[in-house]
């Protein structure tokens, strides 16, 4: 179910009526989890028994290493992890398996083929993870314990997987923030205006910008590059980097005001990626829920950073790579990691290098344009299957004389710029004048907003990290 | 604040409806080709003309000339099928006499995304009463159409307007051969591998499209649009034309002409030869 339909908005509004009614103040964890899993199984219901039988697994483990014998603890724990991912290996990368093993036009190569891709399974899979490391590693007893009532125990880890605004594409919640949150909510007490606001940006972001900029870069894919020019090729390029921002961002911004709604905080997974100066910063303010996650359950138990040099540089590595395959069943995804996890390493080279050489106000713009340059060159592999990449670049360097389309230039950069003047406003928000104005003004923003997802939307399309 | 913007949303919700409601539809200032199809749909839904002919299909009949063709419409949507022309036309109140269905592409399923904008009875009536809503009213849209109204406003008026008597001159844009050779091969590729199972399945679609066309009225003509010589003989095609043939023996079908047509890009003809083909299509209709 998307979040901009028509289907999603009724049972939403139902949710919330049913939600808040004093007559079911007692219910609303249950009524959640109702809606949640009516959310999930309305395309695909079939899906819906992975999505119970992991929570179900994730629920049992998790009991077992709070409240098991001492012993078994590590067993219950490693179980549990090794299930999860075993679920995930199976239904996500069972393609990946097959094209690079197996002959796809029969026997197990088909049948891996034909392993339907349950929608939020990477990040279902993650969180269940997270809960059982937590309850295993115990580092966060202060905010967070398994109920020791096996049915309390049991409805709050189902409702933390499947409570339906982050539940297809995160962000990726952690059991010790969410937990403690699960309590009775009562309507005067939620705060509505960042709600609206968080729901008004990411519709437009996804509604306006995202799905007007993919019909409008829909020709990076192969053939139709063959027949566009080289400035074409270039301004597709970024205005998808845009495209992937507005999408990814607007579908958090969505989660975030929803859950919100319900009296829930769950984290803000962006936080204005493009202004970043370094590969580093970027990955603090991108998909900040994948990366905090890689960074506390990977890349830290791999050692991190205590372990020299080397071992840093290979830890970043291989957090890169898994993180990059993560996101899709394809070896691009894996070559886009890498490609990350040498930059960073490089980055940090160049730094521990180079420890002098700070960021003046000359030499800042300069990175930020060099690193959003870059990080729009790899998003193609997100786009495009990696031979296709190559073909770019190929078409790229021919096609320089051929003539530019103006019309699609000029709309690309026109849907492009909301994204830039969110970021602009953010770099700007120490200035005074700049946030008077924005305060006093910006009920008309967020009115030209609503117009703007009324009257301008794009063709409507899932949202790209639906498929991871 | 949630309030004001409320306000503000009303007030330039109603100034769009107005403007909306004086805009005559014009699909040069699309987007994209889904834009130009949800404009060319809506056009047809909201026009007060009653049409002759109606065309369903795809890209390729797309390229045909409805301005050679008196009382006829184009519903052939690029990159789309029959089945989401065909639910446009069967969305609108009146289908006209003859609906021409082409036959090249009917293995491409119904998007319903697309569709689904014009089978929401809710949808469809907040069109029809807030014409703002419709695709070729969109601000954006709006504000290209009026830029370019002011452009030709300050463009200085010549002192004597020149006679218009030069025939306006067609040209074949073809690309070249380097770009035309491995969009050619893929199309080669593509149409050596045949699924039966899946022409028989979209068979069965078409089938039910048919029957609830004639259901109100209207009579139900195949043709094929030309392409590529190379491509015409290959297996996918052969078995889509026999097997549509097969399933409705009674109809009529106009088949492809004898003469070879040039394409851009092994699919889609070339301009002059869209009119060319359209001008062998007119005979074949009027030879009724």
């Amino acid at each position: 179910m998307l979040f901009n339909s028509f289907i999603f908005i009724a049972l939403l509004l139902i949710t919330l009526v049913f939600y808040y009614l004093p007559v079911f103040s007692k219910l609303q964890v249950p009524i959640l989890i109702i809606s949640s899993l009516i959310f999930y199984a309305y395309q695909a219901p079939y899906l819906l028994l992975l999505l119970l039988a992991s929570a179900g697994i994730n629920i049992f483990t998790s009991y077992k290493v709070a409240y098991g014998p001492p012993n078994m603890r590590r067993f219950y724990a490693t179980t549990g992890i090794v299930i999860n991912l075993l679920i995930l290996a199976t239904f996500k990368y069972s393609p990946l398996l097959a094209n690079t093993f197996f002959d796809t036009s029969s026997g197990i190569g088909r049948m891996l083929l034909l392993i339907p891709l349950p929608i939020g399974i990477s990040f279902y899979t993650f969180e269940g993870i997270s809960l059982l490391v937590d309850v295993y590693a115990n580092k966060h007893h202060d905010k967070f314990f398994v109920d020791s009532s096996v049915q309390k125990h049991f409805t709050k880890t189902l409702f933390f997987v499947s409570f339906f605004p982050h539940l297809i594409a995160g962000p990726i919640l952690k059991a010790y923030e969410f937990y403690p949150q699960i309590k009775q909510k009562h309507f005067k007490y939620i705060d509505i205006i960042p709600a609206f606001k968080h729901l008004v940006t990411g519709y437009f972001l996804k509604m306006v910008v995202a799905d007007n900029l993919s019909v409008l870069t829909f020709k990076l894919a192969y053939p139709y590059l063959k027949a566009c020019s080289s400035a074409d090729l270039m301004v597709m390029m970024f205005g998808y980097s845009f495209q992937i921002f507005a999408d990814f961002s607007g579908y958090s911004l969505i989660a975030v005001g929803l859950a919100r709604l319900f009296g829930y905080n769950i984290m803000e997974n962006f936080n204005f990626p493009y202004i970043s100066a370094s590969f580093s910063e970027f990955w603090r303010r991108w998909h900040i829920s994948l990366s905090t996650f890689l960074k506390e359950y990977l890349y830290i138990p791999l050692g991190g950073n205590r372990k020299g040099n080397i071992r840093t540089y290979i830890n970043l590595l291989i957090t890169m790579v898994l993180g990059g395959i993560w996101h899709g069943a394809a070896w691009s995804y894996g070559v886009w990691g890498l490609a990350h996890g040498l930059l960073l390493a490089i980055e940090r080279f160049w730094d521990n290098l180079f420890p002098y050489i700070g960021l003046n106000r000359f030499i800042k713009p300069l990175k930020v344009v060099f690193i959003f340059i870059i990080i729009s060159f790899l998003w193609l592999l997100f786009k495009l299957p990696f031979v296709q990449v190559l073909e770019y670049f190929k078409t790229l360097r021919l096609n320089i004389n051929m003539p530019v389309n103006t019309n699609n230039i000029n709309m690309i950069l026109l849907y492009s710029l909301p994204v830039i003047v969110y970021h602009v406003l953010f770099l700007l928000r120490d200035n005074i004048k700049v946030s008077v104005w924005v305060v006093r003004y910006s009920y008309i923003v967020y009115g030209f907003l609503i117009t703007m997802i009324l009257l301008n939307s794009g063709p409507k399309g899932a949202f790209i990290y639906f498929q991871f | 604040m949630i309030g004001k913007s409320l306000i503000v949303f009303t007030c330039l919700f109603v100034a769009f409806n107005i403007v909306a409601h004086y805009n005559v539809p014009n699909t040069k200032y699309a987007d994209s080709d889904i834009q130009t199809n949800l404009i060319n749909a809506d056009r047809y839904i909201y026009s007060r003309q009653n049409y002759k002919a109606v065309i369903l299909g795809s890209s390729l009949a797309n390229k045909m000339r409805v301005d050679m063709l008196p009382g006829f419409y184009n519903l052939a949507l690029s990159g789309m099928s029959v089945y989401d022309g065909g639910a446009v036309l069967l969305s609108s109140n009146t289908l006209p006499e003859t609906v021409y269905i082409e036959l090249n592409v009917i293995q491409r399923p119904e998007n319903e995304n697309f569709t689904g904008e014009f089978t929401s009875p809710v949808y469809s009536w907040l069109k029809t009463t807030l014409p703002a809503l419709r695709p070729e009213n969109q601000p954006v849209i709006l504000a290209k159409k009026a830029i370019d109204d002011i452009e030709q406003l300050l463009q200085p008026v010549p002192a004597h307007k020149p006679a218009n008597n030069k025939k306006t001159v067609v040209k074949n844009y073809y690309l070249p051969q380097s770009l035309f050779r491995p969009l050619l091969n893929i199309q080669l590729k593509s149409y050596s591998e045949h699924d039966t199972v899946l022409i028989n399945q979209s068979v069965i679609q078409l089938k039910q499209l048919v029957a609830k066309v004639e259901s109100r009225g209207s009579k139900v003509v195949f043709f094929e649009m030309p392409i590529n010589p190379a491509l015409e003989q290959l297996p996918k095609t052969v078995l889509i034309r026999n097997t549509v043939k097969q399933a409705f023996p009674n109809y009529r079908f106009i088949d492809l002409p004898q003469t070879t047509f040039k394409t851009r890009d092994g699919l889609h003809l070339a301009q002059k030869e869209a009119i060319d083909y359209t001008a062998y299509f007119k005979e074949k209709i009027e030879e009724d």
